[in-house]
């Protein structure tokens, strides 16, 4: 474990960076868009950690004519999942196989790697969280958890159905749960389709919770847009940490299951 | 030349990842089909006498790149991906287990590059363009070719400002075969653009991965970047240039050329810098 988390770093510490910078980007970008309607982006410490996951309203396609890409809400996330993307399967062809070899316990390799992709989520996730709090400073917001009128308007860009202010806790306290099963889903299905495809299958998942607005769609506990608190009706906070809680056992168990009988010595270094 | 050619061609065009990749394309394209041919099912009563909208029920109205799913969002959204993944990092590959040392040595190392460039655009345009035929082929078998009527243009996405519309109402199928090789060359292109940086980039997954990120990235410059500057009216991410119908920014032909040589033109020149460098 030791060891994973060494190397690990070795090797993410720049996608670290790169996660901050876009962040810092989408932050800059939606001030930047706040002014332009004249109004002052003096944004708490949540409304910007919202802004950089805020996602978009529920898309009816029967209604509403246009789709709008959450362009920016799915740029965070696929960095955020690019940052624990590479290194358990290329661990698994190098240095990785020598030490499952002499571990003898296949279990103990696998169990080093979902807890190495849990905490580099949430050490990702506390980029994220340190980016805003610059980004917080540097427009003399506060601390708090609430999002505001003006957060309604510019950044949800929903009207405020739920009553202001809108107490954004417990949805953050969600999403890094959720990211935690996406993560684990990531590296369950890295092992079957590789890397790069398992990548390509977390945007279309991403993508349909945008389009849809099902709950068994992990990414809808991930939109703030989407969130009880702020959307009438939408996905509460306790239902979807029930729901990451379920997806990272079950993509632990079954990519073990897998991972058991999975021959390690013809995988490829490819896609 | 030709038999290197063949060789890596056959390699691009045998190998299980291009399989995968174009399955999975089609996959998508076939769920498109599948989801708009459900959507108005029950308008076929009314088959029997003309009404507003009917061109769109036909099978050019409801191509892929004529309408709007949830099918077509993920297809368009990961096309750049499919695309890289079958040939893309091949030169890497070889570099890794040898084998480019003992085909440069018998072929030249500019021949085998132009060959190994060739074939990644080859699988790259095949992996786009298969799965766009394919759904054609299928709403024709299913739908009426119904020529788009001018007077439906509520009903399509495509409005007098949307590239080649005139070849849509007035010749649907030239602007089926037109759209098709064009997300075709953008997507080979782009392999080939992937393939170059493959040589420089030893991590295959970081570069597969950071390519599709990048396009996000683009994707982001264009809808937000330079929209909080004022700067609108086309698009340049590879995401957006390979759909006729867009939600965002319109193809503009102009920019549209810019990326596709920029492309091209990056690709080659980094391979060609990159050709006399040591491969041991």
């Amino acid at each position: 474990m030791c060891m994973d988390l060494q190397e690990g770093i070795r090797e993410s510490w720049k996608r670290y960076v790169m996660l901050g910078a876009v962040c810092a980007a989408v932050l800059a970008f939606s001030d930047l868009l706040t002014l332009a309607y004249g109004d002052a982006p003096t944004y708490s410490w949540g409304e910007n950690m919202a802004a950089c996951l805020v996602g978009i309203s529920p898309y009816n396609p029967e209604q509403d004519s246009i789709f709008t890409f959450p362009v920016a809400w799915m740029f965070v996330l696929m960095v955020l999942l690019f940052v624990t993307l590479s290194y358990p399967y290329r661990d698994l062809l190098g240095y990785g196989r020598s030490v499952l070899v002499l571990s003898g316990s296949r279990v103990a390799w696998w169990a080093s790697k979902c807890l190495w992709v849990v905490i580099s989520t949430f050490a990702a996730y506390l980029v994220v969280a340190a980016s805003c709090v610059l980004g917080t400073l540097a427009v003399g917001g506060g601390f708090d958890l609430q999002a505001s009128e003006a957060a309604f308007m510019y950044v949800l860009k929903t009207a405020p159905d739920v009553g202001l202010p809108a107490n954004l806790a417990g949805f953050l306290a969600v999403a890094p749960l959720m990211l935690c099963g996406l993560g684990l889903l990531q590296l369950a299905l890295s092992l079957v389709l590789g890397p790069v495809l398992s990548f390509g299958v977390m945007a279309a998942i991403l993508l349909a919770s945008a389009y849809l607005y099902v709950p068994f769609l992990p990414g809808e506990y991930l939109m703030a847009a989407r969130t009880a608190s702020v959307l009438y009706g939408g996905f509460e906070p306790s239902a979807g940490a029930l729901y990451a809680l379920a997806l990272a056992l079950a993509s632990a168990v079954f990519g073990g299951i897998y991972f058991w009988r999975m021959d390690c010595l013809q995988r490829e270094a490819t896609a | 030349m030709r038999r290197v050619l063949l060789i890596e061609l056959n390699k691009a065009l045998r190998n299980k990842w291009f399989v995968i990749a174009l399955l999975a394309a089609v996959c998508i394209c076939m769920a498109s089909a599948t989801i708009q041919m459900g959507w108005d099912t029950q308008s076929w009563g009314v088959i029997d006498s003309e009404f507003t909208g009917l061109s769109t029920l036909g099978s050019y109205g409801k191509w892929i790149l004529a309408r709007w799913d949830i099918a077509a969002e993920i297809f368009f959204l990961i096309l750049p991906l499919l695309a890289i993944i079958p040939y893309s990092t091949s030169l890497r590959t070889e570099l890794i287990s040898g084998v480019y040392g003992q085909m440069v040595t018998r072929s030249g190392r500019g021949r085998y590059l132009f060959t190994k460039g060739f074939a990644a655009f080859s699988a790259g345009f095949l992996v786009a363009a298969i799965p766009l035929l394919v759904n054609f082929v299928v709403l024709s078998m299913l739908c009426p070719a119904y020529v788009p009527e001018a007077l439906d243009n509520l009903y399509f996405g495509i409005t007098p400002n949307t590239l080649f519309s005139g070849l849509f109402f007035g010749n649907p199928l030239a602007f089926v075969i037109v759209n098709t090789l064009l997300d075709g060359v953008l997507c080979g292109s782009w392999a080939l653009l992937v393939l170059a940086f493959s040589a420089i980039i030893d991590n295959r997954v970081v570069l597969l991965a950071g390519s599709f990120l990048l396009t996000l990235g683009a994707r982001y410059l264009n809808a937000v970047v330079f929209a909080a500057f004022g700067v609108q009216g086309f698009c340049f991410n590879l995401s957006e240039l390979l759909i006729a119908v867009s939600n965002g920014e319109p193809r503009v032909l102009g920019p549209l050329l810019c990326v596709l040589f920029l492309m091209l033109g990056l690709g080659v020149l980094v391979l060609r810098a990159w050709r006399d460098g040591d491969v041991l």
